[in-house]
């Protein structure tokens, strides 16, 4: 990766001229000089936020549009591009396919699939990205039979999914550092929303220590638009934002707004950076320990917890609860998907935990359950309606927990609310990567019903789901 | 005790015998008394009077000596019952409430000492208020021709159906769940209903289902109060309130929850946690008394509770926990 790295510097360079928004008609009326030049440079791709607005129109019209246009001119330099283009293409697809990054020099039905991928991340926002969506695959239709992706049942066409992002594909004005989280969040090595969020932070912290701002703009004009927003398009392109990102970026452009635009840069940054910290703190860092402290409250001796996959606010409440003295059996269900309860489990027979069970699946659930006083399940978000949206397979246990009368109690930090509203796991999921086949497709994520949840712990304390909103509404009062 | 000291920590006036321990004041006698002056008071309403008398009769100068006081003796108060969580919620919120107008006052505790002093009447007189709230707002969902059933001898419950009577006088009528504990309570409550010409009749804990399901036309709302609301709208309440709202809900009739903001509190028990034991079960194996549990009370999950009648009208159940993040910005108090 690190040996391709450069490539991004020269082809700046070369796309210094075509910067001006480039439909290909355009391109090719003008001197041969400059797409002799281009199509040796390879392409970088455009940043999403043009390829986006350019897409659904371009995606329409090419196939017809095109040909026309090159029968016409006939000259023998468009002939030859054009073949040159096409074999560029079809070698392109052959590494595609054969799962490497297509490298070569795109042509136009290259530069159309990349910006099919620079938008697919935008697909964030529900609604418009199908559209593009459904624009964009006939043309890939009839241009040749490319297959680089598994097929998403159109019941799901609508999530997205995290994908790794080859450099060659990064905008150039996204920071290492911001690529590098990037890696980490598609490789689910950044996983929970909470680590997302606060390392998302931490590079925009670092991100906005290496600016400054250009003679004749004001940082808080110049900064979100020209800074900022490439890197959480390119975030974005990884993987989906969570609700926490979502909460946390917006906070932050607010911030930005906020800075008087007579500040000297040095200033504005520092103060931002203090307010980053702060949000951290209060948000993330003291947020933890509190709700840690309240579900121990709930916790008493002799008491058996069940809980289904790892979280780490349940793996700090556990501890806490050893610390206090308690002695607490504890039940842990994985997630057969994604079995991150066996390394935990491991981690509380170390705590000093003597009596844990373990279940690789969900299999005889009920009967655990029947052992359980209390169970505990970490939130990926909670919605306003205070549905909970956690790791896929909680709302089973959930729902058993309720049918069982054991309390089922859901932890999530403030940071991590959203005021939508959700009462299916449909609306807002994300597809696993990993499990994406013609078989098959995995969803990450379960929506648990408020009735199926007891209590709620955040860190402004215990409440029912259906708080949640009133909560909501009085803290937006406040800000 | 110098009313103008701008700095109330400021003035070393020779200490005073504080109420704390062996003085004459005694906070849990003060309360009986206050309990049996004031029978038309509910409990967290007492408490804090009890605690605005300790108020009068301390002559602590600074604020923080003052609130070292009101809280060891809240504490005394609530230790000294067997059912402590009415005595809490008052408690609470007084303290919170002193705690607040300390700050408003920026820390000066006599401005603060004497408005709670002169204002202990009006404050009782505001609780008794929130009462006939309670029946204002609440007496219109009794329409002409229902039947409606209650329990137990909440006082907000029973100024709500006497609201209701004086609005459509003998156009409704009343199924009254005997307490099995209080038999003679019930029967006052009855004769008080069939007093004032509401046709009444009174059933036992064991035929509440047959009740529900055999009356013609049918009940169309319960009524339940209690002595504290707890958060998410649930309410401890005289045992047998549980089963009477888990029938209504299992029969979609709706359950109403009557009940002054004041009870409100941060409290979220489960069925076995309702802050005290109350020993209900006695397991044996020999003939023996039933031994006498007196007064025993139960929690009546939110899940049942269709909505809440207030001296501030209607609300959902999650108004409880909605009021107590607002009053206290957060929700556990």
């Amino acid at each position: 990766m690190a040996a391709v790295a450069p490539a991004p510097g020269p082809a700046q360079a070369g796309q210094g001229p075509e910067a001006t928004p480039p439909p290909e008609a355009t391109v090719q009326d003008t001197q041969d000089e400059n797409q002799s030049k281009t199509k040796d440079d390879p392409e970088p791709p455009k940043p999403a936020p043009a390829a986006q607005s350019a897409k659904p129109a371009k995606g329409g019209q090419q196939p017809k549009a095109d040909q026309p246009a090159g029968e016409k001119k006939l000259s023998g330099a468009e002939l030859k591009k054009k073949a040159k283009e096409e074999k560029a293409a079809r070698r392109a697809q052959a590494k595609a396919a054969s799962g490497v990054a297509p490298q070569g020099p795109p042509g136009q039905q290259q530069g159309q699939d990349k910006g099919g991928k620079g938008v697919k991340p935008k697909q964030d926002a529900p609604s418009g990205s199908q559209s593009q969506r459904q624009a964009a695959k006939p043309v890939a239709a009839p241009a040749p039979p490319k297959e680089t992706k598994p097929k998403v049942p159109v019941i799901f066409s609508h999530l997205s999914m995290a994908k790794r992002i080859s450099l060659q594909q990064t905008d150039k004005d996204v920071d290492p550092r911001i690529t590098l989280l990037g890696q980490q969040m598609a490789a689910f090595v950044v996983d929970d929303s909470t680590t997302r969020t606060q390392a998302t932070l931490l590079a925009m912290k670092r991100v906005l220590a290496a600016y400054s701002t250009p003679q004749g703009t004001t940082f808080s004009r110049h900064f979100t638009a020209h800074v900022l927003n490439p890197q959480i398009d390119y975030l974005a392109a990884c993987r989906p934002m969570c609700f926490s990102m979502g909460n946390a970026i917006r906070w932050l452009k607010l911030q930005i707004s906020k800075v008087d635009i007579d500040l000297a840069d040095f200033e504005a940054k520092r103060a931002l950076s203090e307010a980053i910290d702060n949000y951290i703190r209060d948000k993330i860092d003291v947020a933890g320990p509190v709700i840690a402290e309240k579900t121990n409250a709930l916790i008493k001796d002799k008491d058996t917890i069940l809980t289904y996959g790892h979280h780490f606010l349940v793996e700090r409440t556990l501890w806490l609860a050893k610390e206090s003295g308690k002695d607490v059996n504890v039940i842990v269900i994985d997630d057969p998907f994604n079995p991150v309860g066996s390394e935990f489990a491991k981690r509380l027979r170390a705590y000093g935990f003597g009596k844990i069970k373990y279940s690789p699946n969900l299999g005889l659930l009920p009967d655990y359950l029947k052992l359980a006083d209390l169970v505990l399940a970490g939130a990926e978000a909670t919605f306003s309606n205070g549905a909970m949206y956690a790791r896929a397979g909680t709302a089973d246990v959930a729902m058993y927990a309720k049918n069982m009368n054991v309390k089922f109690v859901s932890l999530c930090e403030t940071i991590n609310y959203t005021e939508r509203v959700s009462v299916d796991s449909l609306t807002y999921n994300e597809i696993d990567p990993e499990m994406c086949t013609e078989d098959g497709v995995r969803l990450l994520f379960d929506t648990v019903l408020p009735e199926h949840i007891h209590r709620t712990i955040n860190e402004m304390g215990l409440s029912e789901p259906s708080s949640i909103s009133g909560m909501l509404r009085k803290q937006e009062e406040q800000e | 005790m110098t009313t103008d000291t701008p700095t109330p920590s400021g003035a070393p006036v020779d200490l005073p015998v504080r109420a704390a321990d062996g003085a004459p004041f005694d906070i849990v006698q003060t309360y009986h008394d206050l309990l049996a002056q004031n029978r038309d008071l509910t409990k967290p309403v007492v408490a804090i009077k009890a605690l605005i008398s300790l108020l009068e009769n301390t002559n602590s100068v600074t604020a923080h000596e003052t609130m070292d006081v009101l809280q060891a003796s809240a504490d005394r108060l609530t230790n000294s019952v067997r059912n402590p969580v009415p005595l809490v919620a008052g408690t609470h919120l007084f303290l919170w409430f002193v705690r607040q107008m300390l700050r408003d006052e920026g820390g000066n505790f006599e401005n603060v000492r004497r408005h709670l002093v002169d204002n202990g009447q009006v404050f009782a007189q505001r609780a008794i208020h929130a009462r006939t709230g309670v029946a204002e707002h609440g007496f219109r969902v009794i329409k002409p021709g229902q039947t409606v059933m209650t329990h137990g001898s909440s006082r907000a419950v029973l100024g709500l159906i006497e609201r209701a009577q004086q609005a459509i006088p003998g156009r409704f009528k009343v199924i009254y769940v005997r307490d099995h504990y209080n038999p003679k309570e019930s029967e006052r409550v009855v004769s008080r209903l069939r007093k004032l010409g509401i046709p009444t009749a009174p059933i036992d804990g064991a035929s509440v289902l047959t009740a529900v399901k055999a009356a013609k036309p049918g009940v169309s709302a319960v009524f339940l109060g209690g002595e504290v609301i707890t958060k998410g709208g649930g309410v401890i309440s005289r045992v047998g309130a549980a089963q009477v709202a888990q029938i209504a809900h299992e029969s979609s009739i709706p359950v109403f929850v009557c009940g002054e903001e004041h009870k409100f509190v941060a409290f979220m028990p489960w069925w076995n946690e309702i802050g005290f034991d109350q020993k209900l079960l006695d397991f044996g194996t020999e003939d023996a008394e039933r031994p006498a549990t007196d007064d025993p009370v139960e929690w009546v999950p939110h899940d049942y509770v269709h909505q809440l009648i207030t001296e501030r009208g209607l609300h959902l159940p999650n108004h409880v926990s909605t009021t107590i993040y607002q009053t206290y910005g957060s929700f556990d108090g």
